[in-house]
């Protein structure tokens, strides 16, 4: 379970271009929801985003993930949870362009603190449950968007995470290959995971089974 | 292991750049390995007798041009001070010397009239602590039952190492037969202790006291010379007398400076005999040793800026290349720190390929006609000069790495274009 209390987050505190992203945001997901979070640009969705996916501090609040106050953490166990328990995927993709999809898809089983023998076996199921297995030995420069976005999401569920955080999946991609890939979101929600999308298009949204709208930095 | 497959994979990527590095890096390291071994065989040649020249005392030579001059009664014992015979003059506490006697022939390999193979016959302490470079097989080992001898390379004949040698040895009026055994070759352009540079005007230094045979032997630049032991001479052929070639005679620290001064003189008046004062030889020393690093210090300055140059440039194009790739690493469990240890280990493997091909080709280069004229001598200083220029690059390559990193975030390189 996801749970934020009270998080507020300033960036450039104390100068004089002080600016509040986030006001005394609290929410709680639970565990298998595929919810969606909507706002204008700069509403602080991103923000909120990337605060759940632990690459990003704020300065008041809690955040808790099954349990767990993720403020105590030291940097080595904050990573493992970004590794671990946490699978991100966004909008430009953000995969390494001369690795291949399988090299990409295989880093998170490489960053992992216990190296699982059959990391090379796990990779190309992920790519088999995106559709990509036939282009695992491909440059990711080669392939499409919404391949790339496949291997992306391949790459996030590898190392069998709990939590998928994807910001803006759909915003590069034309409407049919976004239906393609909220597609498999959906098929991935079914099989238990739970997913947070943040999104500025009502048709992802809806798709989704919660919606939390944004605004101003508060949940409305 | 990952991190250094990441940091091979990003080095086989930036192969451009990466080259450039590497070929500066090995510049570097093969300049320094030349300006090292110079430096290395200036101190390995005064260590030697730094001991010596430390003590107060006296270093004579026997100069036989100045010997031929005097054609009276004394010439005969000019020519033939031993070590004994001189000392009784000087009466010093302790004399180490080299003893002489030139090879008229051998019984199994007759040499030609005038080209006799000088002999040089050192004391033990000389042994000790003046060991020419070896091309092949040992140097001579002190209380051996035989007579053993190593000799340099520069020969006609086909000598090896464990050949015994049946020599016919002047002794003026008389001759000697000894036998010796070959136990190892002196390295070509080794510098030999008993064979003298010529004197230089400005002061002589301990260089002096050294030389290669080839420039000793200009008549006879094919004649071999041989060292051997005078104690093992003194031992298994007590009757060959042999000259004093050149002599330290030492003196306690107690003993007055006016009365060596005095000694040194009486030395000086004997036949043939050319007199230098140690702690002359020894302050001369010093401050040639201390202009010839000056002298380096433009050279050591300009591949210390190579270095730093290369490895702030190199390391800082491909960080700035790679910088929003780690910021992907960052999101997929690898912390910020970790990815300066990537950096780390770019550098790591491109310095230690470096190093290697280095020291590879200053091996190669020591078993080529090349070595005649560069010398590398490899030694724990050059290992441990490399190795410093490489933590140096290592430590150098992590700057720029460093402040980058530390001036951005993950979330900032993500949403950056």
């Amino acid at each position: 379970m996801i749970e934020i209390s009270n998080v507020t987050k300033t960036y450039n505190p104390k100068k004089s271009n002080a600016f509040t992203a986030l006001k005394n945001v609290s929410l709680k997901i639970e565990d298998g929801e595929m919810a969606a979070v909507i706002g204008k640009s700069g509403a602080g969705k991103s923000t909120l985003l990337h605060i759940l996916a632990c690459i990003d501090n704020y300065q008041d609040g809690e955040y808790k993930i099954d349990s767990t106050l993720v403020k105590q953490l030291s940097e080595r166990q904050i990573a493992k949870i970004r590794n671990e328990k946490i699978g991100m995927v966004m909008q430009d993709f953000a995969l390494i362009e001369d690795f291949s999809a399988l090299e990409n898809v295989m880093l998170p089983l490489n960053f992992a603190k216990k190296k699982k023998p059959n990391r090379r076996e796990l990779a190309l199921s992920a790519l088999k449950s995106v559709g990509m297995e036939e282009f695992a030995k491909k440059p990711v420069s080669k392939l499409s968007g919404g391949q790339k976005q496949r291997v992306a999401i391949a790459r996030a569920i590898v190392n069998e995470p709990s939590l998928i955080l994807a910001d803006e999946p759909t915003g590069a991609l034309d409407t049919k290959t976004s239906e393609e890939i909220m597609g498999v979101f959906k098929k991935l929600n079914a099989e238990g995971r739970t997913i947070i999308i943040v999104t500025h298009d009502p048709r992802v949204a809806e798709q989704c089974g919660r919606v939390i709208e944004i605004l101003d930095g508060e949940i409305i | 292991m990952t991190l250094f497959n990441t940091a091979l994979h990003n080095l086989k990527k930036d192969v451009v750049i990466n080259i450039i590095g590497f070929v500066q890096l090995i510049a570097v390291f093969l300049v320094s390995a030349v300006m090292i071994s110079a430096i290395s065989i200036r101190y390995v040649s005064y260590n030697a007798v730094k001991g010596f020249l430390s003590q107060k005392g006296f270093y004579i030579v026997f100069d036989p041009l100045l010997g031929a001059r005097d054609l009276d009664v004394d010439l005969l014992e000019g020519i033939f001070y031993s070590e004994d015979a001189l000392n009784t003059r000087v009466n010093a506490d302790s004399v180490v010397s080299v003893q002489a006697a030139d090879a008229a022939g051998l019984i199994d390999y007759p040499i030609t009239s005038g080209s006799a193979i000088p002999i040089s016959f050192y004391d033990n302490e000389l042994l000790s602590k003046c060991k020419p470079r070896l091309k092949s097989g040992r140097w001579i080992k002190q209380g051996s039952d035989k007579l053993e001898a190593v000799v340099t390379d520069n020969y006609v004949t086909d000598w090896r190492v464990g050949d015994t040698l049946v020599l016919d040895v002047v002794q003026y009026p008389d001759r000697r037969i000894i036998e010796v055994e070959i136990v190892g070759i002196v390295e070509g352009n080794s510098e030999i202790f008993g064979y003298h540079r010529p004197r230089d005007g400005s002061g002589d230094t301990f260089r002096y006291l050294f030389d290669t045979p080839n420039s000793y032997n200009l008549n006879h630049p094919n004649r071999p010379t041989m060292i051997s032991s005078s104690e093992a001479l003194g031992q298994l052929f007590p009757e060959l007398q042999t000259r004093t070639d050149c002599a330290f005679f030492l003196f306690n620290d107690d003993t007055p400076d006016e009365e060596i001064k005095q000694k040194a003189m009486l030395a000086g008046g004997l036949n043939g005999m050319v007199v230098d004062d140690l702690n002359d030889l020894n302050e001369n020393s010093k401050i040639y040793l201390r202009d010839e690093l000056l002298t380096l210090m433009p050279v050591i300055v300009i591949l210390l800026i190579l270095l730093v140059v290369s490895a702030i440039s190199v390391s800082a194009i491909a960080t700035r290349r790679r910088l929003k790739d780690y910021a992907k690493y960052y999101v997929l469990g690898l912390r910020w720190q970790q990815c300066a240890v990537v950096n780390l280990l770019q550098a790591l493997i491109t310095g230690v390929a470096a190093l290697v091909i280095s020291v590879a080709a200053l091996f190669v280069v020591s078993l080529t006609p090349l070595s005649k004229t560069i010398t590398i001598i490899f030694n724990a200083g050059l290992v441990l000069s490399l190795l410093g220029i490489l933590a140096l690059y290592l430590v150098f390559s992590m700057i720029m790495p460093l402040l980058m990193l530390r001036s951005t975030t993950p979330k900032a390189l993500l949403q950056s274009e």
